[in-house]
């Protein structure tokens, strides 16, 4: 019965107030990814999921009803389950928990779910509910796209994105797409095997995959926020030296094995904040990369279940760290050399404008032209992936050369 | 390419559908239409009849992944189960059927090579539902409190 794990580990979230990752690592060992899924999807679309119910349930039924029909309805919007399927693992969940009396009731309601009946507020705050993405952030791409921002809130994934190192003929019988980069394919689905732990390949963004090749190859490069070590260890394909940093130890690890089982053996890992000075390193790299944390807004559609609560107020504590990241490793370009700023978010308050800012304070720093085979838009200063034209990537990266 | 489903009355869902013989290029594309118009309909099984192709072969779209099965014949059925059922042929009702818990099938793929499969619950209910088709047999004909769904 696969609704009956996420029905207890939700129960306990919605009554009892548990915290959701601690629920979740009661449950038995074994396959449980499917029951975190479906977790995370309930909650993260609560909102959408009571307009949902509401417009298959004309009295709003009792609360393991509901909790119920929440599953099913996220199974099939979020999680590809045929709508037969997902109804009848709804309806042994309500025999299983004592609700038989309201089998048939449950059956009625999810086979008359249309996703066109769902009733929505009127305008971007029904996008917003729709998509999950805060308000403020429909506001802003709404004035940076206009009514493309409905394509680009609401870009689903378009499966796994693999990049192969070894190995890959044997895998393209599968179901999947290609990409601009000739070693990155996107599957349908792709269950990781031995080929994994051998480092054949990995899963890597192709948004990650098109940062990491709008950057120049040089002799000695600087990650200066590096977990969880992806483009490290792409770039040490095409950079003598890297150096991979990170502020917090267990992100340290997690570098260290990932450098490990892609068998790379120029990627120097260390524990470093990257708003601290070093006066060691002033001038030392060819190149810095400043993958700063940020909202993570461009990956929406890649990781439906990635926690997407962000407020203005944690939104201008991460723009403030972004910033001061860029200006202090900027001190780490040597003259003649290239400093490179990236996010996997679409806002312009977290690419274009600190960007802009940061050129307006050093002026030995002049914007240059990045360019790339994924689709994007050209900003004033760097180059925009979007999700909804990009395989579901929303990155960004600009590339600021130190003049000499 | 998304074929068109016939719906009740079509008397193609009727017949006893024939056996296949020639495992060729027209039985791929009939398969991958099927696969195609199964997923635009977003259902859980379809047979050959529904698109108006009188012959033994279906596709099932399950939690245990896709199938398709040629020529498929019980081996055994055993228990049973009640639950609702709904059919692509038979659009906007709804039913409740009796069917085995668990069933047993040799079947071919398309390619003619010779499989058994043991399925059971939601996917043995499909199995039987997409079976009946290929003997002109509909869920409305073995269904109790068959109803409207809206």
């Amino acid at each position: 019965m696969i609704f009956l794990e996420p029905y207890e580990v939700l129960s306990k979230v919605y009554r009892e107030g548990a915290h959701l990752k601690i629920a979740l690592s009661a449950l038995p060992a074994g396959e449980k990814g499917r029951t975190v899924k479906l977790c995370y999807s309930v909650l993260e679309h609560d909102g959408y999921l009571d307009f949902c119910l509401a417009s298959i349930a004309k009295k709003k039924p009792q609360e393991s009803l509901r909790l119920i029909l929440k599953i099913a309805l996220a199974a099939m919007l979020y999680a590809d389950m045929v709508p037969p399927v997902a109804v009848n693992e709804a309806v042994m969940l309500a025999k299983h928990i004592g609700k038989g009396g309201a089998a048939g009731f449950v059956n009625a309601s999810l086979r008359a779910f249309k996703k066109e009946n769902v009733l929505l507020p009127e305008g971007d705050e029904g996008l917003a509910i729709e998509s999950n993405f805060p308000r403020f952030a429909i506001d802003a791409l709404r004035k940076e796209y206009g009514d493309r921002v409905r394509d680009i809130v609401l870009a689903r994934s378009r499966g796994v994105s693999v990049r192969f190192l070894r190995g890959m003929e044997s895998y393209l019988g599968r179901e999947h797409l290609d990409t601009p980069f000739e070693h990155v394919k996107i599957f349908k689905n792709f269950v990781r095997d031995e080929g994994f732990d051998r480092g054949d390949y990995t899963f890597q963004s192709v948004g990650s995959v098109a940062v990491c090749e709008a950057i120049d190859p040089c002799e000695n490069l600087l990650d200066a926020c590096a977990a969880p070590g992806g483009k490290s260890v792409l770039l040490a394909e095409k950079c003598a030296r890297v150096t991979a940093c990170e502020l917090h130890p267990h992100r340290v690890a997690l570098i260290e094995s990932y450098v490990r089982r892609m068998g790379v053996k120029n990627v120097e890992v260390m524990e470093k904040d990257a708003t601290a000075f070093d006066p060691a390193w002033e001038g030392k790299f060819d190149a810095v990369l400043c993958d700063v944390p940020c909202s993570g807004l461009g990956t929406a559609a890649e990781n439906p279940d990635l926690p997407l609560r962000k407020n203005e107020a944690a939104m201008s504590e991460l723009e403030a760290l972004q910033r001061a990241i860029l200006a202090n490793c900027s001190r780490y370009v040597k003259a003649g050399g290239a400093l490179y700023y990236a996010t996997c978010s679409i806002l312009p308050e977290e690419n274009d404008v600190p960007v802009g800012e940061f050129l307006k304070a050093h002026p030995d720093f002049s914007a240059e032209e990045v360019s790339s085979p994924l689709p994007h838009e050209k900003k004033t200063f760097g180059v925009q992936f979007l999700p909804d034209r990009a395989f579901g990537a929303g990155f960004y990266i600009a590339k600021l050369g130190r003049k000499i | 390419m998304i074929r068109e489903i016939v719906q009740v009355g079509d008397p193609v869902l009727r017949k006893k559908c024939e056996r296949v013989s020639r495992f060729d290029s027209a039985l791929c594309t009939l398969l991958d239409d099927m696969k195609e118009t199964l997923e635009a309909a977003e259902g859980a099984g379809l047979a050959a009849p529904q698109v108006g192709v009188p012959i033994r072969a279906v596709v099932v779209n399950v939690d245990e992944g896709y199938f398709e099965f040629i020529n498929p014949v019980f081996v055994w059925q055993k228990g049973e189960q009640r639950g609702p059922e709904g059919c692509l042929s038979v659009r906007g009702k709804a039913g409740d059927v009796v069917r085995p818990a668990k069933v047993k099938v040799i079947f071919q793929d398309r390619k003619g090579n010779k499989f058994s499969l043991v399925a059971r619950d939601f996917f043995a209910r499909a199995i039987c539902h997409e079976l009946d088709h290929l003997d002109g047999i509909l869920y409305i004909d073995k269904a109790t409190n068959v109803r409207d769904e809206d």
